[in-house]
């Protein structure tokens, strides 16, 4: 958690618009001291890790600066932005995990369209990009039934098994199915299978994630259903 | 906004005013005067020879290849199964005979042949499939739906026949039909309790027998709620039969204009068949609440198979002419000449697509008349619909002035092959030049940018260029599209886009919407200009991401209050397809209100085409509705929904172009006004509407409560000239001439059109 606060605290002192006037160095310190201080706090944000361009660093270095000498700058959206995907960045590096591919939801836009486009599927007005392959069937369920289906999982690479996301002859309400399997089933008939992108907003949004399964990412499904139970 | 000063004038407008000296004039403005109707006219050779044409073509059609020919195919089909041994094959067939013979209206004999089959599964010790099982229980109690329809909705007709949600006049009297086809309908949700096809047909019967909601079985309810108004428009009565104006045919086209200028909209009507039923009807509107057909005289006797009409004036002098489309949904039985129908001003018609050079047969039901190259002239675009070894390429016919065409599709780019079921004109980017819309029912819609001269030569005549920029422009569906059209529902000043969505599994995916429910069907996007050449989809925002399933549709301005609303004709080829037509009222630009209800507009029977009008002249629009299927004996009375009022301020605008076309089409108008102490402007374009159905080409804009006009503003797309006239009346009406300073007052005379009692209706005249 220390590590998630750093960034913010450092980035945060771009948007201060404090009137206070720069405080006098501490005394007893050498030049060197202060050095290795600037050291410390950009290593503790993996200052080096962040990928930025030189010029980048000086118009970062610049903003410490102008605050420095009381002159801090706005914080734009834009930098608002910045801010939050730095810190987000800093935590996947202080935590050891990769950065989301689907961090930026811009991205997950782009991948359920070109993804959607190249499996031929279509896309609902929520999000799911959905195909119904084989519908035999009459009845389908209501969000109040209980309906016994199947699925699997894979990433969003199209190739990673995600075995912690598959059942067999599951029994359950519709009402407890993840968002996109809830909103899929809804559209099938007993016998009917589908393949599904599910977005991250219809899979587990923003809460836990199941382990493996990478934050933010659309989730590709099967999903077969066997039997509406129907609601008393 | 195309009222600002843009940057760069339009090239095509420079160029075609400079090359305007070397065309043609249009036709000397006394062509345009009205003239009585001639009662003498003898119907020309060429018209005849169309018929004939028509005539020979349907003859040699071949009926097990044609969907809508049932009773040709249930002769073919019997003879079919009595020389086949294969139970299987013999089952198909008798299945299909069924739904034929329910088709050709003969029910008693459907009803058999499902006995026979019931019987045949049981010989042959099948257990029937659940998918059979529900079709013929499903088939069996259309059977009964449709004996109901026919004994109270046909010969009892009234005008709460068919109005969803039913009541009232609504409820049968004779409730054998609807009370055996609730029974087979129960015992089929006892099989399948998430069919929603029962379910949906289940509550329809039971508000025929006046027992909705109470006595629906309580999991099978579809609650009342579902189908309420957002706002009561007021009830709009049917005042069609009273008229003599409630054609009963097959779906068809409609044009709603003043055919012969004597200041009354007048009315043509097409059924899709090639029946003597199916005749083309014209309708005079003379001017005191009455109306008198004048096919006959009008030389239109024999001319049937228009599912569509468009009008436009291919000739400049200022009378509308009407484009007759056939062979759509046909395939490669579809290849019917349209005909062009010369209006001659006296209230007749003469078939002039031959004289013109534009006898083609491809199957199509969408045109648009546009001046793509700014010579003043009106070309035509032609949406064709290709099937699987059917290849019928989208054509565009240049307009050469002189009465006849050139056809210019390939040279321009524009021969695109799809399943095209609209096409829609319109300048999403202000730049002057008509860019189009097309509608794909099996593919992704298409967003041909109007590029002007494709190369060096800017001659009119030079070969053209359009782009396809649809994907860039943020247009990606619907993927199996109908109707569509270009509005500027915001009043910003640039051109929206609407397309419909059509494609259902069945009548249950119009039950899932009402409830909420998810369903894969194809719903209506709506995307608004964003004024940079990019669309934004703001279907779910504006309250219209809805599965529609609309075949007609148009639009105006149903309580004046200067926002465009949309009325849409629903339905399919399927007898059981039994949906409302919907009407959606714009709230100020914000969100669009469904007003299907308190409108009375949810005719259930199959709606198509679509038009807005004020046909008794009072200031309000009506809404002329075609109503009727596909089959044979799906045939219901058109309607002629009359504005009771609402008490907001209008104005109408006859413009007529100069250099621009005659009938002026793709004129765009701004309309400033003063309300509650601010200026509003409002922004219309000239032209017939929507894809299928035709509003008249004089402007009807409503103002609202408007205290005063500041000022009109039109735009002459052939010039790029913006015409200010000042000094207009708020509920006048106003002849513009281009390049003309002053409009000119018309007096257009009103009439009362009376109406039965409808509960809760009150009809005003401004």
């Amino acid at each position: 958690m220390k590590f998630r606060i750093l960034p913010f605290l450092l980035l945060s002192a771009v948007a201060a618009r404090g009137e206070t006037p720069p405080s006098p160095p501490a005394p007893g310190y050498s030049r060197e001291a202060y050095a290795s201080l600037g050291s410390g706090f950009a290593q503790n944000i993996r200052l080096a890790e962040l990928g930025w361009t030189e010029a980048q660093f000086e118009a970062f270095v610049d903003g410490l600066r102008a605050t420095f000498h009381g002159h801090p700058n706005a914080l734009s959206p834009e930098a608002a932005r910045l801010q939050a995907e730095v810190g987000r960045r800093v935590e996947e590096l202080v935590n050891g995990r990769h950065p989301s591919a689907f961090a930026d939801p811009a991205r997950v836009q782009a991948y359920m369209k070109q993804r959607a486009q190249e499996m031929k599927l279509k896309v609902s007005d929520t999000g799911l990009a959905y195909g119904l392959m084989v519908q035999n069937g009459v009845s389908r369920p209501g969000p109040e039934d209980k309906v016994i289906i199947s699925f699997q999982a894979i990433a969003a690479d199209g190739q990673t098994a995600l075995p912690g996301l598959a059942a067999d002859h599951l029994r359950l309400d519709v009402s407890d199915l993840l968002p996109g399997l809830a909103e899929a089933v809804q559209m099938m008939t007993p016998g009917g299978s589908a393949i599904l992108i599910v977005p991250p907003e219809l899979s587990f949004g923003d809460g836990d994630w199941p382990a493996g399964v990478e934050r933010g990412s659309p989730i590709i499904f099967t999903l077969t259903l066997h039997e509406i139970v129907a609601a008393p | 906004m195309f009222f600002l000063p843009n940057p760069k004038p339009p090239a095509a407008a420079r160029l075609a005013a400079l090359l305007l000296v070397l065309l043609p004039p249009p036709a000397p403005a006394a062509e345009a005067a009205p003239r009585p109707p001639n009662d003498h006219f003898v119907q020309p050779e060429s018209t005849k020879q169309m018929i004939a044409e028509v005539a020979q073509i349907y003859r040699n059609s071949d009926p097990t290849r044609n969907p809508f020919r049932s009773a040709d195919s249930i002769k073919l089909m019997r003879a079919a199964e009595a020389g086949s041994s294969d139970p299987s094959a013999r089952l198909s067939l008798k299945m299909q005979i069924a739904q034929h013979l329910l088709k050709a209206g003969l029910i008693e004999e459907s009803l058999k042949e499902l006995d026979e089959i019931d019987a045949f599964v049981r010989q042959n010790g099948w257990t029937p499939e659940p998918v059979l099982q529900a079709t013929l229980l499903t088939q069996r109690a259309m059977c009964h739906l449709r004996t109901g329809e026919t004994v109270n909705c046909q010969l009892n007709h009234n005008q709460d026949s068919c109005l969803f949600p039913l009541q009232g006049g609504g409820i049968h009297q004779l409730k054998a039909g609807s009370t055996a086809a609730k029974a087979v309908l129960l015992e089929l949700l006892g099989k399948f309790p998430g069919d929603l096809r029962a379910r949906w047909l289940l509550n329809i019967a039971c508000m025929t027998l006046g027992e909705y909601p109470d006595q629906v079985p309580a999991r099978w309810l579809i609650p009342p709620e579902r189908f309420a108004s957002e706002y009561d428009i007021k009830r709009f009565p049917d005042v069609a039969p009273a008229l003599g104006l409630a054609v009963d045919a097959l779906s068809g086209g409609v044009v709603m204009d003043d055919f012969d200028h004597d200041g009354f909209l007048d009315l043509m009507v097409s059924s899709w068949g090639f029946k003597e039923r199916d005749q083309l009807r014209v309708f005079r509107n003379n001017g005191d609440g009455t109306f008198t057909e004048r096919t006959v005289q009008a030389g239109l006797q024999g001319m049937v198979g228009g599912l569509n009409l468009r009008q436009g004036d291919f000739n400049n002098d200022g009378f509308v002419d009407i484009i007759v489309l056939r062979g759509a949904w046909f395939g490669a039985q579809g290849h019917y000449p349209f005909s062009l129908l010369r209006n001659n001003g006296d209230f007749t018609f003469t078939d002039v697509t031959a004289q013109a050079g534009l006898i083609h047969h491809k199957p199509t039901q969408s045109v648009a008349w546009f001046d793509y190259n700014g010579d003043g002239w009106l070309d035509l675009f032609f949406a064709n619909e290709s099937t699987d070894g059917d290849d019928c390429p989208c054509e565009l016919f240049r307009n050469n002035g002189d009465g006849t065409f050139t056809d210019v599709s390939a040279e321009c780019g524009v021969d695109a092959i799809g399943f095209y079921k609209a096409v829609a004109t319109g300048d999403f980017n202000n730049d002057g030049r008509p860019d189009l819309l097309l509608s794909n029912r099996m593919g992704p819609p298409k967003l041909l940018r109007n590029d002007g001269p494709a190369g060096a030569d800017h001659s009119p005549r030079a070969p053209w260029k359009f782009t396809d920029v649809a994907a860039a422009a943020g247009i990606d569906g619907p993927a199996n599209g109908f109707p569509c059209w270009f509005f500027d529902y915001d009043n910003d000043g640039w051109e929206d886009l609407m397309i419909t969505g059509y494609s259902i599994q069945d009548v249950g995916d119009i039950a899932a919407d009402y409830m909420g429910r998810p369903t894969p069907a194809a719903k209506a996007r709506l995307y608004h200009n964003n004024g940079d050449g990019t669309f934004t989809n703001v279907s779910r925002a504006m309250g219209v991401s809805k599965v529609i399933h609309a075949m007609g549709a148009n639009f105006g301005d149903l309580d004046n209050d200067g926002w465009l609303d949309f009325y849409c004709g629903t339905g399919d080829p399927e007898l059981a397809t039994l949906i409302p037509n919907r009407m959606f009222r714009n709230d100020g630009g914000k969100h669009f209100q469904e007003v299907t209800s308190s409108g009375g507009f949810g005719m259930l029977q199959k709606g198509h085409a679509i038009a807005f009008g004020d046909i008794d002249n009072d200031g309000d629009q009506d809404v002329y509705s075609v109503v009727g299927g596909a089959v044979e004996t799906d045939n219901f009375p058109n309607q002629l929904l009359l504005n009771p009022g609402h008490g907001n301020h209008w104005l109408k605008l006859q413009l007529e172009g100069v250099k621009t076309n005659r009938v002026a089409i793709g004129a765009r108008v701004r309309v400033v006004v003063r309300e509650n102490g601010a200026e509003r402007s409002l922004y219309r374009i000239v032209g017939p509407g929507a894809s299928f159905g035709a509003n008249p080409l004089r402007l009807e804009v409503g103002l609202g409560q408007a205290a005063d006009i500041v000022r009109v503003e039109v735009f002459w797309p052939v010039t790029g000239v913006t015409q200010i006239v000042t000094g207009l009346e708020r509920d006048r009406a106003y002849h513009i001439l281009e390049g003309q300073a002053a409009a000119d007052p018309v007096a257009l005379k009103s009439f009362v059109i009376p109406t039965a009692p409808v509960p809760g209706a009150h009809h005003h005249h401004q």
